[in-house]
C-alpha cells in the first residue's frame, strides 16, 4: 500500500504543476482556431433562426390545412343536402350536430357516410325494381290461376283486338291464318303511340270521332265484352306489366296465342252471336252491325249483336275500367303514352267501348272475373304499399345509421396525423462473425449473457390514406450484455540480462634480496575479470477474473413506412424501415483477442438499424391502445474491430397509446 | 493564479489581446495536464488550445468565488477525456511494454530528488493509453474510481484494474531506471 501511495505521490508532485514556454507555433494555432470559431457561431445562429422559421411555417401550414378541410367538408354537406331531400336532411343535421358538439374528427366522416347513403339508396331502388318484377310475376301467376277457363275467350278477344287494331289485315283473322302474327301486331299496337292513332284516324273517316287521348285502362276495357272479360284481364295483365316495368315478351305472347287461338274456327264463330258496342261518353250504347263498321272493324264476321248483353258488359267494363284505372294510377305508371293503343282508338272515341260476344254471356264468369280483377288490384295495391313501407323502413334504418356516429379505426386512419408514445422490453442478442480464434469466440459466447433492456420512444405517423402511412420517431435502446470472465491469463514474457561477476584476485609474492643482503617480498595483485552476461527469460502469469455489464445506449430515429389492415375496432399496421442511431453513452469491456486481457470496445458513434414492427391497435373513443412486436437488426458491426463484426438483434414488444388529430 | 474581473469582461467582449493575455496565464497549467495525456508536444499543445477555447467560450459561466485555477484545470482534464473518447483506438489502448521488471521491492525516496519530471512523464506516456488515462485521472488529477467510471464509461473493476496495471508497470520502469543508474555509477 505504501508503495502504491509513493508512486502516486511521486507523479503527482512532479507532474502536477510544470512550467512550459509558449512557442510561436502554439500561438499561431490558437489564432487560427479563434478565427475559425467566429463563423461557426454565426452558422449555428443562422441554423437556429432557420429552425424557428421552419417550425413557424409548419404550424401556419397546418393551421391553413385544417381550415381548408373544414371548408371543404361544409361545402360537401351543402351539395349533398340539395341532392338528398329526405335522407340527407337527417344526415346533415346529425353530422352538423356532430361537428358542433364533438370534434373535427366527426366532420371528416360526413363524406363517407353520405356516400354510403347514396349507395344504400341505389341498392334500395334496385331492390324495388326487383320486387316489382317479382310482383308482376306473381300477378301473372295469380291471373293464370284464377282465370283458367278464359283461354278461349282470351284468344278471341285478342284476335278481335288485333283485328280492330289492324284494319289492314282483316283477312288474316277472317281466314283463320296464323294468329301469332296478330299477337305480334297487338304487342306492337300496345307499344306504339300516337303515330298509328293518326293513321287510323284518317282511315276511319266520318264514322269515327276524332281521336282523343285514351288512357290504357280504357283501352283495355274497350276490348272486353261479357264473355271476353277474361281476355280483358289478359290485357290488364299486359297493361300492368307494361306500366310497372316491362312488357311481356313476344315469345310469351306467341306461346299463349298458339295455345288459345289456333283451335278457333273463325267461320263457325259467325254463327254465334257477336256484337260490337260502341259507347260514347254522351251515348250509352252505340250498336253497329257488320256493315256499319265493316270499313273499320274486321271482327264483324264472327260477332252477333246482343244489345242487352253488350249493355251489361259495358256497365261491368266501366267498373273494371275504373278499378284498373285506379290501380294503375296508384301504381304510378311511368309513361301513359307508351301504353296508349292508338289503333284501338281508331274505332272508338274517348270513352268508346267495344264489346264482343263470342258465345252466350256468362254472368258467373263475369262476376268471377270482376272478383279476380279486384283481387289483383287489391293485391297490387297491397304489394305497392308493402314496397313503399319496405322502402320507408329502409330509409329509416339509413337515418338511424346516420344518427349513430360510430368511430372505427378506419375513421381514425382518415385523420392525417397520429402521435404515439410507447415503451417496452426488448431481448438483446448478439452475433459475432469473422472470429478466427475459437477460444476467443467460445469465451465470448460462454461467459457473456444476453440482457433485456427497456426502450422508450415516441412516434409521429402521417397517413397518406387509409392503408399507407409514414412514420418518424425517436426512441432509445440499450445494447450490451453481462460479462463474467472467469479467468484471464495475462502472460508476460521478458528477458533479463544478468551480469555474473566471476572476477578474482590473485596475489603473487615475489621475494627479492635487497641491498643489505636481506630478503623482502613484493605483493603483486593480479585481477582476472571473468564477468559474463546471462539472459534470463522471465514468464509472469497473472490470472484475474473480470465481471461487469456492458451497456451501449443509442438514441435512434426510426423512419418507417406502414400498411394498415383494419378489422372493425382492431387494426394491424405493419411497418418496415430503418433507424439511424447515435451513441449516447457506453460502458464496459471485453476480453481481448488473446484472452489475456480486457480491453475497451471502440464503438461506432452512429449506426443504422433495420426495423420491422406490427402495431396491433384497439380503437377507443379518443385514442388507440396498442401492442407492438418489434424487431431490430444492426446493419453493420456496432464495434470497430479489425477482425470481427459484432451485430445486435433485438426482439421486443412495446405497449403504447396513440392519438389522432 | 489570479485573473481580474476586468480581464474576464474584456474576454467576454472578444478582445483578442485579453484572450492572449489569459492564454499566457493558463498555458503552463493547460500544458502540464495535456502533456500527460499526449505523447508529443504538438498534440499536447493542440489539446491545450482546445481547452483554452472552451475556457473562452464558457468564461461567462465562471463563478468568481471558486479558484480560477481549479476551474481551468477541470476544463483541461475534461477536454483530455473528451479527446480520449473521440480518438481512442484499440492499438493505442493496449500497447504493451515488455522491457520492465517487477522483481523486487524498492523504495522511491532515493529517486525523488533526482528524477526529473520529464522522465516521469515519459514513463506515463509509455503506458497503454487507457491505463495512462486512468492513472492520470486517479493519481495526478485526483479523480476517484467512481468519477473515472462515469467519465470514461468503464466499469469500476476495469478502472481499478487499469490503476493496478499502471502502478505495476511504472514500478518496473522505476526499478529499471535505478538499476541502469547503478550500473552507470
Amino acid at each position: 500500500m505504501e508503495s502504491k501511495n509513493n508512486i502516486d505521490k511521486l507523479f503527482k508532485d512532479k507532474l502536477g504543476n510544470r512550467e512550459f514556454d509558449i512557442k510561436e507555433s502554439f500561438l499561431a494555432d490558437l489564432e487560427g482556431k479563434l478565427d475559425a470559431q467566429k463563423p461557426k457561431k454565426k452558422l449555428w445562429r443562422m441554423f437556429f433562426y432557420a429552425l424557428i422559421a421552419l417550425v413557424g411555417v409548419s404550424f401556419f401550414a397546418y393551421y391553413l390545412a385544417t381550415n381548408n378541410v373544414k371548408d371543404t367538408i361544409d361545402s360537401k354537406i351543402s351539395m349533398e343536402d340539395s341532392k338528398q331531400n329526405v335522407v340527407s336532411n337527417k344526415v346533415k343535421n346529425t353530422e352538423i350536430e356532430g361537428v358542433e358538439t364533438e370534434s373535427a374528427e366527426n366532420i371528416v366522416d360526413l363524406d363517407t357516410k353520405i356516400s354510403q347513403k347514396e349507395q344504400l339508396k341505389i341498392d334500395t331502388y334496385t331492390a324495388k325494381e326487383t320486387a316489382t318484377d317479382r310482383i308482376n310475376t306473381e300477378l301473372q301467376q295469380e291471373v293464370s290461376k284464377e282465370l283458367p277457363d278464359n283461354t278461349s275467350n282470351n284468344k278471341n278477344a285478342t284476335k278481335k283486338t288485333k283485328a280492330l287494331n289492324n284494319k289492314e289485315e282483316p283477312s288474316i283473322s277472317r281466314n283463320g291464318e296464323s294468329k301469332a302474327s296478330s299477337v305480334n301486331n297487338l304487342e306492337k299496337n300496345v307499344t306504339v303511340a300516337s303515330d298509328s292513332q293518326t293513321e287510323v284516324k284518317e282511315e276511319t273517316g266520318n264514322s269515327i270521332r276524332p281521336f282523343e287521348k285514351v288512357n290504357e285502362p280504357d283501352l283495355a276495357v274497350k276490348e272486353m265484352n261479357s264473355n271476353n272479360t277474361k281476355a280483358s284481364n289478359r290485357e290488364i295483365e299486359m297493361v300492368i306489366e307494361k306500366n310497372e316495368s316491362i312488357s311481356l315478351t313476344e315469345k310469351n305472347l306467341t306461346e299463349t296465342e298458339n295455345k288459345t287461338l289456333l283451335p278457333v274456327d273463325l267461320d263457325s264463330a259467325d254463327t254465334n252471336s257477336s256484337s260490337v258496342v260502341l259507347k260514347d261518353k254522351d251515348k250509352e250504347v252505340v250498336a253497329s252491325n257488320k256493315e256499319s263498321i265493316e270499313d273499320s272493324i274486321s271482327i264483324k264476321e264472327y260477332t252477333n249483336i246482343d244489345p242487352v248483353a253488350s249493355l251489361d258488359s259495358v256497365v261491368i267494363d266501366k267498373e273494371i275500367t275504373q278499378i284498373v284505372s285506379d290501380a294503375i294510377m296508384q301504381g304510378s305508371l311511368a309513361n301513359e303514352n307508351e301504353v296508349t293503343t292508338g289503333d284501338l282508338g281508331t274505332n272508338t272515341t274517348e270513352k268508346e267501348i267495344i264489346s264482343e260476344n263470342d258465345a252466350v254471356p256468362n254472368e258467373e264468369i263475369i262476376d268471377s272475373t270482376i272478383l279476380a280483377v279486384d283481387s289483383i288490384v287489391i293485391d297490387s295495391l297491397a304489394l305497392e304499399k308493402e314496397i313503399s313501407e319496405e322502402f320507408s323502413d329502409t330509409l329509416t334504418k339509413d337515418d338511424s345509421l346516420a344518427n349513430k356516429v360510430v368511430l372505427t379505426p378506419e375513421d381514425a386512419t382518415l385523420k392525417k396525423w397520429t402521435f404515439s408514445v410507447f415503451g417496452g422490453p426488448s431481448l438483446i442478442n448478439k452475433n459475432i462473425t469473422g472470429v478466427s480464434s475459437d477460444a476467443y469466440l467460445t469465451k465470448r459466447n460462454d461467459e457473456e449473457a444476453n440482457i433485456v433492456s427497456l426502450s422508450y420512444g415516441l412516434r409521429m405517423n402521417y397517413n397518406f390514406n387509409e392503408k399507407i402511412n409514414f412514420s418518424l420517431g425517436a426512441n432509445s435502446l440499450t445494447y450490451g450484455e453481462d460479462v463474467n470472465y472467469s479467468t484471464i491469463y495475462d502472460t508476460e514474457t521478458s528477458i533479463s540480462t544478468v551480469s555474473k561477476d566471476s572476477s578474482y584476485l590473485d596475489y603473487i609474492y615475489t621475494a627479492y634480496q635487497d641491498s643489505n643482503g636481506g630478503w623482502d617480498t613484493i605483493l603483486t595483485t593480479i585481477v582476472v575479470d571473468t564477468t559474463f552476461m546471462v539472459d534470463t527469460t522471465i514468464i509472469n502469469i497473472n490470472a484475474t477474473d473480470y465481471a461487469g455489464k456492458n451497456r451501449f445506449t443509442y438514441f435512434q430515429i426510426p423512419i418507417m413506412f406502414g400498411y394498415k389492415f383494419t378489422f372493425n375496432t382492431l387494426s394491424v399496421n405493419v411497418r418496415l424501415g430503418g433507424s439511424y442511431g447515435i451513441l449516447l453513452r457506453n460502458s464496459g469491456s471485453y476480453v481481448d483477442n488473446n484472452v489475456s486481457n480486457i480491453e475497451l470496445p471502440n464503438l461506432r458513434k452512429t449506426m443504422i438499424n433495420m426495423v420491422a414492427s406490427a402495431t396491433i391497435a384497439y380503437q377507443l373513443k379518443k385514442m388507440n391502445v396498442f401492442i407492438e412486436p418489434k424487431f431490430r437488426l444492426n446493419s453493420g458491426s456496432i464495434i470497430t474491430h479489425p477482425e470481427f463484426q459484432q451485430r445486435y438483434t433485438s426482439i421486443g414488444c412495446n405497449f403504447g397509446l396513440s392519438f389522432h388529430f | 493564479m489570479k485573473v481580474s474581473e476586468i480581464l474576464i469582461k474584456r474576454i467576454v467582449k472578444q478582445d483578442r489581446k485579453a484572450q492572449m493575455e489569459l492564454y499566457r496565464i493558463c498555458f503552463s497549467l493547460l500544458m502540464s495536464v495535456a502533456y500527460r495525456y499526449k505523447k508529443n508536444e504538438e498534440d499536447a499543445s493542440a489539446l491545450s488550445n482546445e481547452a483554452f477555447l472552451k475556457i473562452l467560450t464558457n468564461i461567462e459561466k465562471y463563478n468568481s468565488n471558486s479558484p480560477f485555477e481549479s476551474w481551468i484545470r477541470r476544463i483541461a482534464i475534461n477536454t483530455a477525456i473528451d479527446d480520449y473518447r473521440k480518438n481512442k483506438k484499440r492499438e493505442e489502448m493496449f500497447e504493451t511494454e515488455d522491457n520492465f521488471e517487477d522483481l523486487k521491492e524498492v523504495t522511491y525516496n532515493e529517486v525523488d530528488d533526482t528524477i526529473e519530471a520529464e522522465e516521469l512523464n515519459n514513463m506515463i506516456l509509455a503506458l497503454p493509453k487507457a491505463t495512462r488515462v486512468v492513472f492520470n485521472l486517479f493519481a495526478v488529477d485526483g479523480y476517484s474510481h467512481k468519477e473515472i467510471t462515469e467519465e470514461l464509461g468503464i466499469g469500476l473493476e476495469t478502472s481499478k484494474w487499469h490503476m493496478k496495471e499502471a502502478r505495476k508497470r511504472l514500478k518496473a520502469l522505476l526499478i529499471k531506471r535505478e538499476e541502469l543508474n547503478g550500473v552507470k555509477k
